[in-house]
């Protein structure tokens, strides 16, 4: 009894320590009288069946409680009445006691997509028991199993799969809302660790993670970033700590696609790359496609991040937060109107005048996300949504440099289900991302953007049981300034300048087959064509031969080629046109339910893109659109891989190599002006690049330690031969190896659950030092020391590694509503490696001597946050 | 204006020093290959308004280990300029890789033919004087750095001239600095407005001396400059320009070509004492 009574307090809010109950129960008291009196002491709830007879008369003498707890008041129950009370998060639970041993109880529930419309035909089994049924016209299900304890597993094409955990000692109901699944059909996890592998889809070379999994990586400064996360699987890094955008497989951070729920956004990081756009509690879960594309996707030739919003709710409003020493964060999400709007909205904002603050100056720096989401249900076949996103950084450093720059991203969508098998999602969206920069001592304003309106309709058809079609238009504008200069004063010594805005249309149609062939063979084939077309209104210059650089074989350099004179396009005139087919399969081969290979091809087009010097992208970078002296980049990749499930899905194995090579990646002359240059066709040359490498991922999927272990081995290489015969184009013409190339790549990620209060979690990376240039030796001129670079890229930073750790305090773990806190203390870099971010060459002012120099940004980083819900 | 966009870069990287604490840069040792010894031919000529420029020097030396302290000195070569009508000015050889020459005959827009004999191999290079706009005017600011403190700015200004493409190379000596502090400016900003170029250091202090040396440069000088100064700017994380190439041809074997540049400037100098 006294054992009980702790574990009630424990379980307890607050107001259990308050409240007490007092009452006298009569043998005239019906069920639902004294349910009526107590609810109105205590924040607790009664739950029980309809067929529970609440307005019986269950007493057979009469009780006093005076200031009683609830562990009293159910103990008293339990005592005298024939009904067992039993306390479950904040209800009290009430059911009838049944003398037999083996008890049967009926396992309930409705499946709804996810706005809420009733899903016919869904298959709900039971594995213990190998029995299931499937849910009828209003989504309704319904099985009677005995008292155990269950695995549900919840299939429907087209939608994501779920498994479920069920611990039959009551009736249960269970609402489950499914994912339209058009892309993938890789497994989410509602409840439990279940991260096995998808056997038998042929999508491939996709990492999936849920917020859950992200917030459990520790990373420095406490900040839980899904991009950060990303990095610790196969195929993914970037250019080290405190640097922006991301490499899949070799691929540069221009060629990834990121989307937020379905718009683009062209820029993915916040404070030069300490921390990702994405706000960790606003986004539900993401999926990377490293290879194996679906013909839905494309625009860029390295991967897409799809990056899903948390929705609203229609039933209930629910809240969510956290405290870090970055930012602070906050979601709410609810109903507008019951059943029929519902909203989230998320904020995130740093702190302003973060660090700078201290170093006792008038610096600052800062930056802030808000994230939304309406859902309005029409009807049971028509939904509207909206999906926004805006976020910004705002640096103001001693009055003088005055920076600010980000995304804005909206859209607006209408979901119409035409029948059982057919269904279609409509929206138009508009993203764009802007860049200011004002230096007052030097009296001027410099702006760019790249803005773009969009159009998708996407259909998904079940033909059949072994066909599920995806197709679909879609149509972007795009509308580039390359930059406004603007003199802020009359004594400015700038000049006005407009660079030529450029316009484009990508447009694209795509049709993709999800077919089942046998049951060991399944298919996955598409093909989208796209289509790219340049406006005017733009004046572009000619050359000689249409060669904008030229090669002057006496001083063995590339130079600007002068124009013979231009040509002014009209206002949506056309001045060039691309298009391109890409096809795309995937195919698995089941051997068993344990393993199977897969294997996949893809094409894909880009046509716009970021042409920069430095190794990460900056928030001055500058998208270009093909045109006509820019080619649309062309990928074509390969995978091959092998995939198995050990142990009944407690361990899993994926592997794969793949290969792949992309046309038209433009390189750029040593000593190019890339920024604020009108022509920049003058300093680019046309190369190419390739990847190829191994990946593997071997992951722990349940029990109390979980994690994964990842390697990669890989490539990356560019080649750029010159225009002509005989040119030495970007080191003398041969493959070099790309800044992104890392050879080899390692980390394990591991979870551990000790105690419901307690978890820990760490993370280990052992990453090959990035590709430098060293110098060869040095030479004086101009009374200066010049460091001589030879062959580009020939050089390693030293091997790159650290190891963070993490531990989760939840202080009410049982808790299920009510304000409900974790603490998470982390330390990023435990040992204080001095990682290099680079080695520059230099010669010491004061001394006079040559040197290297190594900067480091991070240390060893303590950190604590806070996060709470309610 | 490259230069002025590598600024705000170099802008942005700073700040990532200041927005992490734990960020540091420390000197490290670095195993580093050698490279070919190769001649470098350090060819400036350089006519200072108000002067004759008759003395001018050159000077040749080569490549050495990055770690060395002193690069090896070429001497005993055989040195010469020419200009387009055939008038010749011996360099002489005065030792440590110097050849100076006291009879140089500096005009504007003149073409100058550069010859080099060292042991067997023959070079030359071919460059225009290019004239300058003179300085009108050096200020002393107080502006605000990144640190907080308030640092010493010296500027000066010039009139670039409107109908032209122009293109100059400036640089501040110090007595706080060992090297001088190079600026490259063109004017496709700036084309015919007053230009404003500045120097400013944390340790500049009262009685300093600032030298400004201001010249106008060849459109592909200032394109060799650039890359130059691109190999010592320390962006840490942009690609450095390699083995570069400047005007300087081998007439025996093309491969075999020297480092270095022949140029010739008129420059205007300033000297400011801070106060």
């Amino acid at each position: 009894m006294k054992n009980l009574f702790f574990h009630l307090y424990i379980l307890g809010t607050m107001s259990l320590w308050s409240q007490g109950i007092t009452t006298t129960i009569r043998t005239s008291t019906t069920l639902k009288e004294l349910f009526t009196e107590i609810e109105a002491q205590i924040d607790y709830k009664f739950a029980y069946r309809n067929d529970l007879d609440v307005s019986a008369r269950y007493f057979n003498q009469e009780l006093q409680l005076d200031n009683a707890s609830v562990s009293e008041l159910i103990s008293e129950l339990n005592n005298h009445l024939p009904i067992h009370f039993s306390v479950i998060g904040d209800n009290i639970t009430v059911h009838r006691a049944s003398s037999s041993r083996q008890q049967y109880y009926t396992y309930t529930g409705k499946i709804t997509d996810e706005l809420g419309d009733p899903l016919v035909g869904v298959s709900i089994h039971i594995k213990e028991v190998n029995t299931g049924t499937t849910t009828d016209e209003n989504g309704n299900f319904s099985l009677r199993l005995a008292s155990n304890n269950y695995t549900v597993r919840v299939t429907y094409v087209g939608y994501r799969s779920i498994e479920k955990s069920l611990k039959l000692t009551h009736n249960v109901n269970h609402q489950f809302q499914l994912e339209i699944d058009t892309q993938t059909l890789e497994e989410v996890v509602v409840t439990d660790q279940s991260r096995a592998v998808n056997i038998k889809k042929p999508q491939m070379s996709v990492n999936h993670l849920s917020m859950q999994q992200i917030k459990q990586i520790p990373v420095a400064m406490g900040e839980a970033d899904p991009l950060k996360a990303l990095m610790t699987f196969p195929g993914v890094s970037n250019a080290g700590e405190g640097s922006s955008g991301f490499n899949v497989r070799g691929g540069a951070a221009d060629q990834n696609l990121i989307l937020l729920d379905g718009a683009p956004i062209y820029s993915d990081s916040h404070l030069l790359g300490f921390f990702s756009v994405f706000n960790a509690d606003a986004v539900n879960s993401l999926e990377l496609y490293k290879g194996g594309i679906p013909s839905k996707f494309g625009g860029r030739v390295s991967s897409v991040l799809d990056v899903h919003q948390q929705q609203g709710n229609y039933n209930d409003m629910e809240a969510a937060g956290g405290i870090g020493l970055i930012s602070s964060r906050l979601l709410l999400k609810g109903p507008i109107l019951k059943d029929k709007l519902s909203y989230m909205i998320a904020g995130r904002a740093s702190y302003a005048h973060l660090f700078l603050k201290l170093a006792d100056n008038d610096n600052s720096a800062m930056f802030y996300d808000i994230n939304t989401r309406l859902n309005y249900q029409i009807d049971q076949n028509n939904s509207i949504y909206f999906s926004g996103y805006s976020g910004s950084d705002v640096f103001d450093l001693a009055d003088n440099f005055n920076t600010t720059y980000g995304n804005l991203m909206g859209n607006l969508g209408w979901k119409h289900t035409f029948s059982n098998s057919l269904g279609s999602d409509l929206s138009v969206f508009y993203s764009d991302y802007r860049f200011e920069l004002a230096i007052n001592t030097e009296d001027f304003q410099w702006k760019s953007a790249i803005k773009s309106y969009g159009l998708k309709y996407d259909w998904i058809h079940h033909l059949a049981d072994r066909f599920l079609l995806n197709y679909g238009v879609q149509g972007t504008y795009y509308d580039f300034n390359p930059g406004t200069l603007e003199p802020q004063s009359s004594d400015s010594q700038f000049n006005y300048r407009q660079l030529d805005k450029k316009y484009a249309v990508e447009s694209a149609a795509y049709l993709d087959i999800e077919h089942k062939l046998t049951d060991k063979v399944n298919l996955r084939y598409g093909l989208r064509y796209s289509l790219y077309y340049r406006y005017g209104e733009e004046e572009i210059l000619t050359y000689a031969q249409n060669k904008p650089v030229i090669y002057n074989p006496i001083y063995n350099i590339y130079e600007k080629a002068e124009p013979t004179g231009s040509v002014a396009y009209g206002s949506g005139e056309r001045i060039a046109n691309f298009n391109n087919f890409e096809p795309r399969i995937s195919l698995s081969y089941t051997i068993s339910q344990k393993h199977s290979f897969k294997a996949s091809y893809n094409r894909m087009a880009q046509y716009i893109h970021i042409v920069s010097n430095s190794q990460s992208p900056t928030p001055m970078d500058i998208w270009t659109p093909s045109g006509p002296f820019i080619k649309p980049q062309i990928l074509d990749q390969y995978a091959l891989g092998y995939f198995r499930n050990f142990d009944n899905k407690m361990y899993s194995l994926e592997t794969e190599v793949f290969y792949k090579k992309v046309k038209n990646r433009i390189d750029y002359v040593d000593g190019a002006n890339l920024l604020a240059n009108n022509n920049i066709e003058q300093v680019l040359l046309n190369g190419k690049a390739r990847a190829y490498g191994l990946e593997l991922l071997l992951r722990k999927n349940k029990g109390d330690f979980t994690g994964w272990l990842a390697y990669t081995l890989s490539r990356a290489e560019q080649k750029t031969v010159g225009i002509s015969e005989g040119e030495p184009g970007i080191a003398n013409g041969n493959w070099y190896v790309s800044p992104y190339d890392k050879l080899h790549n390692f980390n394990i990620v591991g979870n551990y659950q000790l105690t419901d209060k307690w978890s820990f979690s760490g993370n280990f990376s052992l990453q090959s030092g990035q590709p430098i240039t060293y110098p060869n030796g040095y030479y004086e001129f101009g009374d200066i020391h010049i460091p001589n670079f030879n062959m580009r890229n020939e050089n390693r930073l030293p091997l790159y590694h650290h190891l963070d750790l993490a531990a989760t305090y939840t202080p009410r773990p049982k808790k299920t509503s009510g304000w409900r806190g974790s603490w998470v203390f982390s330390i990023y870099n435990i040992y204080s490696r001095k990682n290099a971010a680079s080695i520059r060459f230099t010669t010491n002012e004061d001394t006079g001597i040559n040197e290297a120099r190594r900067l480091s940004i991070f240390g060893i980083v303590p950190s604590i946050s806070y996060n709470f819900k309610f | 204006m490259k230069y002025f966009f590598d600024y705000a870069q170099m802008l942005f990287l700073s700040l990532v020093t200041l927005i992490i604490f734990s960020s540091c840069e420390d000197v490290v040792d670095v195993a580093l290959d050698t490279g070919q010894s190769t001649i470098v031919i350090d060819a400036e000529i350089l006519w200072q308004s108000g002067t004759d420029g008759s003395k001018q020097t050159i000077l040749i030396s080569k490549m050495t280990d990055y770690y060395n302290q002193q690069v090896p000195k070429v001497t005993g070569a055989e040195v010469f300029v020419e200009n387009q009508y055939g008038q010749r000015f011996e360099f002489k050889d005065i030792g440590q890789g110097v050849y100076q020459c006291t009879n140089f005959n500096p005009e504007l827009d003149v073409e100058y033919t550069l010859t080099v004999a060292v042991g067997d191999q023959l070079y030359t290079a071919t460059e225009v004087m290019e004239p300058v706009s003179e300085i009108l005017q050096v200020v002393q600011t107080v502006e605000q750095g990144f640190s907080g403190e308030d640092e010493i700015e010296v500027q000066f200004k010039f009139q670039d001239p409107a109908d032209q493409s122009n293109y100059y190379l400036s640089d501040f000596e110090t007595n706080i600095l060992f090297y001088p502090e190079y600026e490259l400016t063109d004017d496709d900003l700036y084309n015919g407005n007053v230009i404003k170029i500045g120097f400013s250091d944390e340790d500049l202090k009262i009685g300093d001396t600032v030298k400004i040396t201001h010249r106008g440069i060849s459109e592909q000088f200032y394109n060799y400059m650039n890359l130059i100064l691109e190999t010592t700017s320390g962006n840490p994380f942009a690609t450095p320009p390699g083995n570069i190439r400047g005007n300087i041809l081998n007439e025996n074997e093309p491969g075999a070509y020297a480092l270095g540049y022949f140029r010739l400037s008129q420059s205007d100098v300033a000297t400011h004492i801070i106060e």
